[in-house]
């Protein structure tokens, strides 16, 4: 009986089948990816002992490690060196495996070209791996001779320069070159992810290099000394309590900052992703678990209304109220199994492949596909328990029906006047079929309206889906675009006098040159801290342009600090507060050998920035806040047409230049990562489109069998089979029209807060949605119609006239 | 919903002399699993023109099915029909659904009204679809229901609802009524008036009126009586002197 069922119903069966298949799909992977990332980033940080604390001090000496490690509820404590420092990027052989995360290539890379790249240094004990932050040797071996200049390098940077055991790295420390031989490959859970900032795509131009302390403490001028401590507490000790005394203690030798364990950037990002992972991991799947519980919900409703007499039949024969109701949830678990568990296999697939993009961009050792039983499990139940409380709540009403009152006809349905019809002017412009189809789609209110939140549910799918390629479209097209001008940024070795950036447009190749200043400062209001840039510039500079709140170009003003408004939003400051900022000077790559300024100053403004939260100050203002003659940092250029390799490779063959990043470039670079955005907007418009094609194919075909009858009439007083399909599509037309102004504002809101559950102190997206993606929305949803109508059309062509009004009712 | 021409293999005016309907050797036979069931054996008759034609027949005997047939809904498994010398058996989807369009107006025993439909808005429906449509509201006053012509379906009686259909079938202006036991579900004098209401179509605008009955009285009234029995025809009955409907009493 219920095979028969299925085969009678089959291609509602499957649309509500493949709704859940992609439902539980997207469940099964990307809980699988969740709990994989989380378990091998926890067991990654626990087997390698990563850090719980640590502390930045200008001079840190064996004997403080040795007192802190004496102090409660601390297991271990270690002393080490971090600075960073450039080196000149190693050629790169033929074959070299390009990974398509960090295949960003910037200009004139050709083989023999000298590139500088940036390293963080940083010195590891001379024989043994450190009790902190300790490493995987992949390649090679640790420190394995008496050489003083061994080196490891980390493992992406490795992959991506295909360094081996002996290779040389030429690093340029103080001014002075100085080689390292390569004596291993390895990884560490500081850097699952190694970047230079956020919002630095390019992880080919930064690596970590490890080398051994003694060579590090004499290079970088530290006698037996560190520039950071790192700590790891013992389980359930009062860490806070621990953190002040060692803050205390550092206190004499030039403590800066410290810093827990959630502030470190590689565990910020990963913690952040597996978040992230999380949210989309319940999201998306419940978009299509409701809906496939709704049309269920729907199906069997109608369902028991066809079939009222025979369940009266049923239960006159003795039949239990119970053995009826299960009968039709047996149904709705069938379709839910026939859904879920090829959703299972084709979710283990799917999370292997997310698996196979974090393996790409993170360094997790162990990551690898595995079979969760516990996702499994829920993957059932939640497939299961959806269509139960779906079906069950739908066709209880069962226990109500008297066995005599089913079997005597149900009364004919009461029409009414809908609203339209009492507005004369415009209900007469209706020709008699609109006036039909109209009171069709208001003739049963619920029908109808859970059309209308199927279909705007679709929108709102397809506008999730693609809003986040907007935002950073956006984003990215404002910031390389609208404010920044410059062909390439310049950056010197060590602070210049202003008046050498002069000597720069005398290169040949290059237009015109203005100086600037980047600082590392941090923002302090209240307890609120966040690091980031300060950029002073020219007040008549040509390169950047910035605009205030309400979009309007503005001018650098002379007194005070200009802050980006996604840094004046999470900290709600406003123009005309006071807000500290601390940064240091003198060198700047190393904090030690400068000094620390730390002041009050005013936000003169607030400045649009759609990626980044940079500041800005002009000449002046930066002068007062530094209390220093002007200098600059480096140099915003633009060059001659078509010159521009040319001369960021002239650029960088002069000792004093560091860097030169190409605007382009970094553009570029980020525009290839969303690469991988596209395949996930793919994917998503894909299942979105299953998911509206099921839930309209669905409702026309109900509303096709709930007038089985009228059609049959209608096609007995001589309608046309295109007459009647006509009548139906252009009902779901209409139907998917009003759904439009629904969906998209239910979209908006929900990409607000989509937006906002992604969004963390590193990285918040100014939510925008192209009208384009609206209008795709549109398109998609009335496509899938156009579609579904065409599918169901041809239940009409079979429509038996004399079969169906030959019985009553 | 546009007008369509009547397709040109009905053309229009075809001879006053020939009769309406030429039925030959015309059979159907259902197919159930193994057994075959002999619905219709080869009915042959001819209606002519402004005929009240009376299907007289117990339960089961293929009255419907002959009927169906005739009106375009059902082909028949063999043997031929023909309405004013066309013949519809050969017609394809598109020309029955034409031919049903045009010149057949049914009428049946469970009104089959849309329910979300006012009265006049279900007489309008047929309309719609007609080349050469009555007056809806002339139609509606001559069924006697001019003042409920803004109610549904639910807010009518049964003969209310019956009589909308009438009008319904009417309205469209067709060549034959064909009514599958109007009757049949309404009591005693509401039966009456309905027939009285047929009886009134056929003699003032000379429409051909087929009605089906399984009630002997109903009989009388016909002007051609055919009875049908186990799918057979046993008489065909020229009645000089039909009754008027209100002397049939069942
Ligand atoms: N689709 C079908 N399949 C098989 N047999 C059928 C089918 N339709 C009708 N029949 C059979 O054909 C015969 C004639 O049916 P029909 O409906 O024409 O009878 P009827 O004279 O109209 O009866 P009633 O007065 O009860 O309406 C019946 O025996 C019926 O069982
Ligand atoms: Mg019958």
């Amino acid at each position: 009986m219920l095979l028969r069922e299925i085969l009678n119903a089959k291609s509602q069966f499957f649309a509500v089948a493949a709704v859940m298949f992609f439902g539980i799909t997207l469940f099964y992977s990307s809980y699988m990816a969740y709990f994989s990332l989380k378990e091998s980033v926890a067991a990654y940080y626990e087997r390698y002992n990563f850090l719980d604390y640590y502390a930045e001090a200008r001079n840190v000496t064996p004997e403080i490690i040795k007192k802190i490690k004496e102090i409660e509820g601390v297991s271990e404590a270690i002393g080490r060196i971090s600075a960073e420092i450039n080196a000149f990027a190693p050629p790169k052989k033929e074959g070299a495996v390009k990974n398509a995360f960090i295949s960003a290539d910037i200009g004139g890379t050709g083989k023999n070209s000298i590139r500088k790249i940036t390293l963080r240094l940083i010195s590891l004990p001379d024989r043994n791996l450190p009790e902190i932050n300790s490493l995987l040797v992949q390649q090679g071996s640790y420190f394995d001779s008496d050489n003083k200049y061994l080196c490891l390098v980390n493992n992406k940077f490795a992959e991506f320069y295909d360094l081996k055991k002996g290779d040389t790295i030429k690093t340029i420390i103080n001014l002075r070159q100085c080689d390292f031989k390569l004596s291993g490959v390895v990884s560490g859970p500081e850097f699952i992810i190694a970047l230079k900032s956020i919002t630095s795509p390019l992880s080919d131009d930064f690596g970590i290099i490890y080398v051994k302390e003694s060579a590090a403490q004499q290079i970088l001028g530290y006698e037996s000394s560190y520039n950071q401590v790192h700590v790891r507490f013992k389980k359930g000790a009062d860490a806070k309590s621990a953190i002040d005394k060692i803050e205390k203690m550092l206190k004499p030798y030039g403590f800066s900052n410290g810093f827990d364990r959630d502030k470190q950037f590689s565990y910020k990002v990963i913690s952040e992703e597996i978040k992230n992972l999380q949210n989309t991991a319940l999201m998306f799947p419940s978009v299509f678990l409701f809906v496939a519980a709704t049309i269920i919900y729907i199906m069997q409703k109608r369902l028991v209304n066809n079939q009222r007499t025979q369940i009266g039949v049923m239960k006159a024969f003795g039949y239990s109220n119970a053995a009826v109701l299960w009968h039709y949830v047996k149904y709705a678990l069938l379709m839910a199994a026939t859904g879920c568990v090829p959703a299972l296999f084709a979710g283990y697939q799917l999370g292997s492949l997310l698996l196979n993009v974090y393996n790409q961009v993170f360094a997790i050792p162990e990551l690898d596909p595995k079979i969760y039983w516990k996702v499994v499990g829920m993957s059932l139940f939640i497939s299961f328990a959806f269509s139960f409380l779906a079906s069950f709540n739908s066709v209880k009403r069962i226990s109500r029906i008297q066995p005599a009152q089913a079997m005597r006809t149900e009364p004919p349905e009461a029409g009414r006047t809908i609203f339209i019809e009492k507005i004369k002017p415009v209900w007469n412009c209706f020709s008699f079929s609109y006036k039909m189809i109209f009171k069709n789609i208001f003739r049963n209110a619920q029908r109808t309206s859970l059309n209308v939140f199927g279909i705007s549910a679709t929108i709102m799918f397809f506008m999730i889906s693609m809003f986040f390629a907007d935002s950073i479209d956006f984003a990215f097209n404002s910031q390389f675009f609208e404010f920044q001008k410059q062909d390439y940024s310049v950056i010197f070795s060590r602070p210049s006098a202003a008046a050498d950036v002069m000597a720069l447009e005398s290169v040949g190749g290059v237009a015109s040159a203005e100086p600037v200043v980047q600082l590392g400062v941090e923002i302090i209001k209240g307890w609120q801290k966040r690091e980031t840039v300060l950029i002073g510039l020219a007040k008549s500079n040509k390169f950047t342009r910035l605009i205030d709140d309400d979009l309007k170009p503005m001018e650098l003003p002379d007194e005070g600090i200009v802050i980006a408004h996604m840094l004046a939003r999470s900290f709600s400051i406003k123009k005309g507060d006071m807000i500290t900022v601390k940064t240091y000077i003198g060198n700047f790559k190393l904090k030690d050998a400068s000094r620390e300024i730390i002041k009050r100053v005013r936000v003169a403004a607030i400045a649009k920035q759609y990626a980044g939260i940079n500041c800005f100050m002009s000449e002046k203002a930066l002068k007062d806040f530094l209390g220093e003659g002007s200098f600059a940092t480096g140099a915003y250029i633009k060059t001659q047409k078509g010159r521009g390799t040319e001369v960021k490779k002239k650029l960088l063959e002069y000792s004093g230049i560091d860097e030169v990043q190409g605007r382009l470039d970094i553009y570029n670079a980020f525009m290839d990562q969303l690469k991988f955005m596209k395949v996930f907007v793919t994917i998503m418009i894909i299942f979105g489109g299953v998911m509206g094609f099921a839930i309209i194919f669905n409702s026309t075909l109900i509303s096709i069998m709930e007038r089985m009858r009228e059609l049959a009439s209608l096609k007995v007083l001589g309608y046309t089979q295109y007459e009647l399909k006509r009548l139906l599509f252009v009902e779901n037309i209409l139907i998917c029209a009003f759904s439009c102004a629904p969906g998209a504002a239910v979209g908006y809101l929900m990409c607000e807060f989509v937006g906002y559950l992604f969004s963390n102190d590193m990285f918040a997206l100014e939510i925008v949605i192209y009208k384009k993606t609206y209008l795709i929305a549109f398109f998609l949803v009335f496509l899938c119609t156009v579609i579904a109508g065409l599918a169901t059309g041809r239940s009409l062509n079979n429509l038996d006239m004399v079969e169906v009004l030959k019985s009553r009712e | 919903m546009e007008k369509s021409k009547p397709p040109d293999v009905l053309p229009a005016g075809v001879s006053e002399k020939g009769p309406l309907f030429d039925v030959r050797d015309v059979s159907k036979r259902y197919r159930m699993g193994e057994v075959f069931v002999d619905a219709l054996k080869t009915a042959t008759f001819q209606i002519k023109h402004g005929d009240f034609v009376v299907v007289l027949g117990p339960s089961g005997s293929g009255k419907s099915t002959l009927l169906n047939i005739m009106g375009g809904m059902d082909t028949p498994s063999g043997g031929k029909v023909f309405f004013n010398g066309n013949d519809i058996t050969g017609y394809n989807e598109n020309q029955l659904t034409m031919f049903r369009r045009h010149k057949i107006g049914f009428v049946f025993q469970f009104y089959n009204l849309m329910p979300n439909l006012t009265a006049r808005e279900n007489v309008e429906l047929a309309a719609e679809i007609s080349p050469s449509p009555l007056d809806i509201d002339m139609v509606l006053e001559k069924v006697g229901l001019k003042d409920r012509s803004s109610n549904f379906p639910a807010q009518m009686s049964g003969g209310e609802q019956q009589r909308v259909a009438i009008a319904r079938a009417v309205s469209k202006n067709p060549e034959v009524l064909l009514c599958d036991e109007p009757t049949g579900a309404l009591d005693y004098s509401t039966g009456v008036l309905i027939l009285k209401l047929l009886h009134r179509i056929n003699r003032e605008t000379g429409k051909t009126v087929i009605i089906i009955t399984h009630n002997q009285p109903i009989a009388r009234m016909g002007n051609m009586i055919i009875k049908i029995h186990s799918g057979e025809i046993n008489e065909i009955i020229r009645n000089e002197n039909p009754a008027a409907p209100e002397e049939v009493v069942w």
